[in-house]
């Protein structure tokens, strides 16, 4: 993780979500991708870090935007958003290179999603919510590197990947997800369980890792401890 | 002072532990650590530690315990904004009273903004079940209060953007909150912005509230008023507890330090009476 990046304070992203709004009402998301560019007169130079140059966030652009290429094209995701996150998840993470750092900081998201892939965004949120454009935790982009950046490729790998509810009940759950090694593992639990209405299943087990947060700092276990505490918190779990 | 929590097993009295002040390690000297660590920035490695001292005698006769060396010392790093923790860890030996330094390393490039940082004992290997003792790997039996330290400047301070409102389309204001939050439980320093308009002068003197405080109380019965605007749309009947440090809890505490009111009762007041709510707006902040 070498980079940082220019950051878009809220003032100026609401301004720019305006633009991309109009722009996507009158042309669609072509008009909005030739919206794309990789400055901004108020964008916020970042103090410390590498920050990425125009000509790397440029080729960055270029690198991620022929990855998803395949869905640009399409031009509308239907029932596929889950795959579309889940690809952009990786293609963003492994393109990036950014310092986890900088991406705690909505304006490095607004940014990104805003300046550089406003395409994409919008190709995933078109009803353009600020929630999903302005760099906050819901971010279009943000949520979907953090995903991998906690579970990694196994996100992408495992035989039955996590659903979208089932990654927004386990990421809402924010420190339980803090702690990196119990949310692989639950997640890969929640992978694995072949039971009926599994979202509705997961919710109430995250209930469950939850409840057991509070009486055992669960970060003394090893893998091998947690995974057993975590299977048989699973087999007591029914569907409400 | 020990942080109070209540668990269905014996737990050793607070006085057997004593967490003394926090500290950080900077070019091998060891320093009290303060609200912000100085000169932090992605590159830097940082130690943050306590010391701790133990009653391990009675601590095992509190808990049953056979040894000591069935207890752990855990240092709690915890990084919400980019949503991480750190972990810090150090065994106990079997000397009656026993003084250890616990602490843990944060990487460069890995926290951003703030850190809260815990200190706990527990449990480090399973005992035998019954009689209402602690038996369970990681059963929390005594924690230190939490600490919270900056990392960036921005973190401790309301999060505001002095910004011109014709450059973004705003209408000339002097100033306006900008709020993207779907849950009244979301972080508040992550949802809410105080746009403070640079063109405007109301918003200019409010900048310097020492030489224009009566700028400065505008301002602030007007972010409270329209904090409580933003947030009235989700309020429940019935008043709920917020997450630490999120929009709900924020306002909450706004609402009773303003009004003394719960936030159910300021956001009911706003809706059904906003002219006695502005009147108490103007008569809190000039107290």
């Amino acid at each position: 993780m070498i980079y940082s990046y220019p950051r878009l304070p809220r003032s100026v992203s609401e301004a720019r979500l305006g633009e991309i709004a109009a722009a996507h009402q009158g042309g669609g998301l072509v008009a909005v991708s030739k919206h794309a560019a990789f400055e901004h007169e108020r964008s916020v130079p970042v103090a410390t870090g590498r920050v990425a140059t125009v000509q790397e966030i440029r080729a960055l652009r270029t690198a991620v935007c022929s990855a998803m290429s395949h869905w640009i094209e399409r031009g509308t995701l239907g029932a596929d958003a889950a795959r579309f996150d889940s690809e952009l998840g990786v293609v963003l993470h492994h393109e990036l290179q950014i310092v986890p750092s900088d991406a705690a900081h909505e304006d490095t998201w607004s940014f990104l999603t805003l300046m550089v892939f406003p395409d994409l965004a919008t190709l995933r949120f078109p009803g353009l919510h600020k929630d999903r454009m302005v760099g906050t935790p819901r971010n279009a982009l943000r949520r979907v590197w953090q995903r991998q950046e906690v579970l990694g490729d196994w996100l992408q790998t495992a035989d039955a990947p996590l659903g979208e509810d089932e990654l927004v009940g386990l990421f809402e759950r924010s420190a339980m997800v803090r702690n990196r090694r119990l949310a692989r593992i639950t997640a890969g639990i929640v992978a694995a369980h072949d039971g009926a209405n599994r979202s509705a299943w997961a919710r109430n087990f995250y209930k469950a890792v939850t409840f057991q947060t509070g009486m055992r700092m669960l970060d003394v276990l090893d893998d091998a401890a947690l995974t057993d505490l975590l299977t048989q918190t699973a087999a007591q779990v029914t569907v409400d | 002072m020990p942080a109070a929590r209540f668990m269905p097993y014996e737990t050793p009295d607070a006085e057997s532990v004593q967490w003394d002040a926090w500290w950080f390690v900077r070019g091998g000297v060891r320093e009290a650590l303060p609200q912000q660590l100085p000169g932090w920035d992605y590159s830097s490695v940082e130690t943050i530690g306590v010391t701790v001292h133990l009653d391990t005698e009675a601590i095992k006769s509190a808990t049953g315990m056979q040894s000591a060396r069935d207890l752990e010392l855990v240092l709690i790093a915890d990084c919400a904004p980019l949503g991480r923790r750190f972990v810090g860890a150090a065994s106990i030996d079997e000397e009656a009273e026993e003084t250890v330094d616990l602490s843990v390393e944060i990487p460069a490039g890995e926290a951003a903004l703030q850190l809260e940082v815990s200190a706990h004992l527990v449990l480090a290997s399973p005992g035998e079940p019954g009689s209402g003792r602690p038996h369970l790997a990681g059963s929390r039996l005594l924690s230190s209060q939490r600490r919270t330290v900056q990392l960036e400047g921005e973190a401790s301070r309301f999060p505001s953007e002095a910004v011109p409102f014709s450059a973004i389309g705003l209408e000339p204001a002097p100033w306006t909150i900008s709020a993207s939050f779907a849950d009244l439980n979301d972080s508040f320093m992550g949802s809410i912005r105080l746009l403070m308009n640079e063109e405007h002068p109301l918003a200019r003197a409010a900048l310097d509230p020492v030489a224009n405080p009566e700028a400065a109380e505008r301002l602030k019965i007007d972010v409270f008023r329209m904090l409580v605007a933003v947030v009235a749309p989700d309020i429940p009947e019935c008043a709920e507890q917020y997450e630490e440090a999120s929009v709900g809890e924020v306002v909450t505490n706004m609402a009773d330090l303003y009004l003394r009111q719960t936030l159910v009762e300021a956001a009911s007041m706003y809706r059904e009476n906003p002219l006695r709510f502005e009147r108490l707006c103007y008569s809190a902040v000039n107290e």
